[in-house]
């Protein structure tokens, strides 16, 4: 076979073609019902291009977040499945079951969260609205007119307000009541009468818990930068599912069964080039399937037994670079109201956007990542930083190596030592912490290198 | 000069970055060359080969450095096989002995060591989404290991 050389022809479609593909990774158009179907048909070729049995579920959910619990909780219940088959477990309804479950935490916080906002919004504007209307009619019909009218008003919003309040204490109340109750019955129910009866309670019990589980949020360091509402009920859920810490730590790898879809475009932007514009002769048959989920989906997980599909976000902010990045809100959301925050490439815990005022030195000491604690103290102003914090000079030199640059050691108000200096490409400023004995910028690059620094011969 | 002046001549330093390729074959075996908070000394023997890195999902090469976020991705790209070090201890020791052969010191905790990188005949490169990538020459050999943060008593994270 000739070997495929780039001809300028070709060469001169590489722009549209990558404008096309980034395009793609970065579609916020939520998947359609024509886009579901394309996307069942490319699984079972998928799964047929590979040797697998077509997979028993093919099932589509609206963000990564559900797609990694729903899909980790699937496989945790398949694997179980597997190993006590005696027990007969309906693992069919129970993949359906983790799916809904997942989906159900995460988006009926959302709309709770939204319609109260919404409600709360609307109820401010009534109270306006109800006040100009009194102040104008007070105005146009002489004062007592204008009192009558006021207290009649007032007394409608009292009462409805009134009521409004009770109705809302009453449910609130009762739900908790029954969410307790249903609780310590699904609980005895497990013991009683096994795994399928969870699997019911779980999706009336589950998703309306408010414990205390963060196992999650205590296994995975990721999940500080993500703002998913049902996050602190998975553990619970996990429980209920009757999969526990296994489905857990399935959610928790299920980067292994992850492909990126319309994430990963790049991947497919490659190789669709040498299929679409090169064409070269080969077999593209099998390949195609995986295009066509690139296309028209989000990231999937990929099981045996199963198949998930994510949605793509509602929304997308990247810099100029296509990093991750908005200042002022999430860079990525998701339809069920699950978001992501980043600020040039950096993912940030959501407080440090949503909140920028509460960014405090104290709050930049205690952050154990230099990224992170550099972005806070860009939010914060490095010149409020450094007053604040009460800042002294040290020691300034500046590096000769290659990417070297100059640098400045600073001493805190409570005697902490900083060493602020760049890295020579990434126009960044850190700000280290280094032992608090040492006396130059020398000594500091040395104390948390690990070595002297005349051995550094490059820097970038 | 006091802190506000000198923190701006950091910032106005920082706005002309460098993001040309480092040249590795210009590191004198002993010595060093950074990428963020990633040092790689060349060493002219592979430290003893324990747990291969695998190769990540999500990037094409092998991350030297655990986690997920953008700033964690310094991945080893093209011929090379990148692997924890069996013996830490006999790691930092083949450092303090290289930078000794340079009349310095050196005292690298076992807890800031990453591994090792060995590149076979065709070469490498460490690359990082923002950081300058660093060409690794042919058949050498490089020790990797992270910054030390002060505050929180361990490496560095990003």
């Amino acid at each position: 076979m000739k070997k495929y050389k780039l001809t300028s022809e070709h060469r001169a479609q590489l722009p549209a073609w990558r404008d096309k593909w980034i395009a793609n990774a970065m579609s916020t158009e939520p998947m359609t019902e024509d886009d579901r179907e394309a996307c069942r048909d490319a699984v079972l070729r998928m799964y047929a291009a590979a040797k697998l049995p077509p997979p028993k579920h093919i099932v589509f959910v609206p963000s990564p977040f559900v797609l990694r619990f729903a899909g980790g909780f699937a496989a945790g219940i398949w694997h179980l499945a597997g190993a006590q088959k005696s027990r007969s477990v309906d693992v069919t309804a129970a993949t359906r079951d983790a799916t809904y479950a997942a989906t159900y935490a995460a988006t009926r916080d959302a709309t709770d969260a939204a319609t109260y906002d919404a409600t709360r919004d609307a109820r401010r504007h009534a109270r306006r609205h109800v006040r100009r209307h009194v102040r104008r009619h007070a105005r146009c019909d002489g004062r007592r007119n204008g009192r009558r009218h006021a207290r009649r008003h007032v007394r409608r919003h009292v009462r409805r307000h009134a009521r409004r309040h009770a109705r809302r204490h009453a449910r609130r109340h009762v739900r908790r009541h029954a969410r307790r109750h249903a609780r310590r019955h699904a609980r005895r129910h497990v013991r009683r009468h096994g795994r399928r009866h969870v699997r019911r309670r779980a999706r009336r019990a589950a998703t309306r818990d408010a414990t205390d589980v963060a196992a999650y949020d205590a296994t995975d360091d990721e999940s500080r930068y993500y703002v998913f509402r049902g996050l602190h009920r998975m553990g619970e859920l996990a429980n209920l599912l009757g999969v526990g810490q296994i489905g857990l730590d399935c959610a928790k790898n299920a980067w292994r069964m992850w492909s990126g879809g319309n994430q990963w475009s790049g991947w497919t932007a490659s190789i669709s080039f040498f299929r679409h514009i090169a064409q070269l002769d080969i077999d593209y048959t099998a390949w195609d399937a995986w295009e066509v989920l690139t296309r028209r989906s989000g990231p999937r997980i990929m099981h045996p037994d199963f198949c998930m599909i994510s949605d793509r976000p509602a929304r997308l902010m990247v810099d100029d670079q296509n990093r991750p990045h908005c200042d002022d809100g999430p860079f990525c959301s998701w339809r069920d109201g699950s978001m992501i925050y980043a600020v040039r490439g950096q993912y940030v815990p959501a407080w440090i956007i949503e909140h920028p005022d509460r960014i405090a030195v104290a709050e930049i000491r205690a952050e154990t990542n230099i990224e992170i604690r550099r972005v806070m103290i860009e939010k914060m102003g490095t010149g409020r930083y450094l007053t604040e914090s009460g800042a002294t000079l040290v020691d300034a030199d500046e590096r000769t190596s290659e990417g070297g640059g100059p640098r400045a050691l600073l001493r805190d108000s409570d005697g902490s030592q900083w060493l602020c200096g760049t890295d020579g490409s990434t126009s960044r400023v850190y700000y280290m912490s280094v032992p608090n004995d040492v006396m130059t910028c020398r000594d500091a690059h040395c104390a948390i290198a690990g070595i002297d620094e005349d051995l550094v011969e490059q820097e970038g | 000069m006091n802190v506000q002046e000198a923190v701006k001549r950091v910032e106005i330093a920082a706005k002309r970055p460098r993001a040309d390729v480092r040249d590795g074959s210009k590191v004198a075996v002993g010595k060093v060359t950074r990428q963020g908070d990633v040092y790689l000394m060349r060493t002219d023997r592979a430290p003893t080969r324990g747990d291969e890195i695998a190769l990540s999902v999500g990037v094409i090469g092998r991350q030297i450095v655990p986690g997920t976020t953008p700033g964690s991705r310094h991945v080893v790209v093209g011929d090379a096989v990148a692997h924890r070090a069996a013996d830490v201890g006999a790691v930092t020791t083949q450092i303090a002995a290289h930078a000794k052969q340079h009349g310095c010191k050196a005292s690298v905790r076992e807890e800031m060591l990453y591994g090792a990188i060995e590149v076979g005949p065709s070469g490498a490169s460490l690359t990082h989404p923002e950081h300058a990538h660093v060409r690794l020459p042919p058949d050498s050999c490089w020790i990797a290991w992270s910054q030390y943060d002060e505050s929180t008593q361990r490496r560095v994270a990003d």
